[in-house]
């Protein structure tokens, strides 16, 4: 399971999201309308999946090159809740920004799920 | 009349892609074949957007979707050249997010060409970059703040331009994430202009 907190500019926690296998996304927000504009991007992606960026340095035959890929995350991919949070920390929500922030696995682990 | 006739004649059989747009001495070239951005409007946006000491010693940014690199590894958004320092960016459809994420892609390998006339030039700037970099990687540790995407998190080289990417395109992010790191750019890196 990846948990992640929703901060506001203010660095104040406005929500929570979490994936579980094999491809859940709980969402809880207390705004209204911050919570729907969640939900309905989520929607969207859990069809389609969400793209991730990545990438590093390769050598090849002409020297070294760094690299920038990216890839269709879909689900049931337990990076799916990472892109869903690049996704999110690109865009206006509901007419606000917030920022996604991924919980340490460690902690998923102490909270015993 | 006989100079522009022979002139022309010169100039039959010469590719189109040779006569490239140019941003100071970096050639934008054959973005004729993407249809997302045409070579001078992305000329203008770097003219509008990047200082032009950033662009210095990168040769070319270079619509490239032939390249073997992007054959065979589909994916690929773009390169930077270690050596050279081209840039090669990848076919349009490539880029689930379109043009911005063309221009995403554009903007982070320039910030690999600024990362490196940084180490060649002011290795204490660098250095001071690196450490930044190992210092957030410890702190991320407990929090995830400190880094614009997962994908900064891999390495300083990443890190310099996803920071970069995102302090020209998203800089409300990089404030959030790193007020530190933004600080670094804008006095060390963009001499004090913001976006």
């Amino acid at each position: 399971m990846r948990r992640a907190r929703l901060l506001d500019r203010q660095r104040q926690v406005v929500g929570r999201l979490s994936w579980r296998p094999p491809g859940d996304v709980e969402i809880d927000i207390p705004d209204p309308d911050l919570a729907a504009a969640v939900e309905a991007l989520v929607r969207r992606t859990l069809e389609s999946g969400l793209p991730l960026r990545s990438g590093g340095r390769v050598d090849h035959g002409e020297g070294p090159v760094l690299v920038e890929r990216s890839e269709l995350v879909p689900r049931e991919d337990e990076r799916f809740l990472i892109a869903l949070l690049a996704s999110l920390n690109r865009a206006s929500v509901a007419g606000r920004r917030v920022f996604g922030v991924l919980e340490p696995e460690e902690e998923d682990r102490s909270a015993g799920t | 009349m006989r100079e522009l006739d022979a002139m022309k004649t010169s100039l039959e059989g010469v590719d189109d892609r040779e006569f490239g747009t140019w941003v100071g001495r970096t050639e934008i070239r054959g973005f004729e074949g993407c249809h997302a951005i045409e070579s001078e409007d992305l000329a203008a946006y770097l003219t509008e957007l990047i200082p032009p000491s950033h662009l210095e010693g990168c040769p070319s940014i270079e619509f490239d979707p032939r390249n073997p690199a992007f054959l065979e590894e589909p994916g690929t958004l773009g390169f930077f050249e270690c050596d050279s320092h081209a840039i090669h960016i990848a076919s349009e459809d490539s880029f689930p997010d379109g043009i911005e994420g063309l221009l995403d892609t554009v903007t982070h390998e320039v910030g690999h060409n600024t990362h490196a006339a940084l180490m060649d030039t002011s290795p204490g700037l660098a250095g001071e970059w690196e450490e930044m970099y190992a210092s957030t990687l410890r702190k991320n540790r407990g929090d995830d703040l400190g880094f614009v995407s997962e994908y900064a998190k891999t390495s300083q080289f990443e890190d310099f331009a996803e920071s970069y990417m995102t302090y020209v395109r998203d800089p409300g992010t990089l404030m959030f994430v790193s007020p530190e790191k933004y600080q670094f750019l804008r006095d060390h890196v963009f001499y004090g202009r913001e976006y």
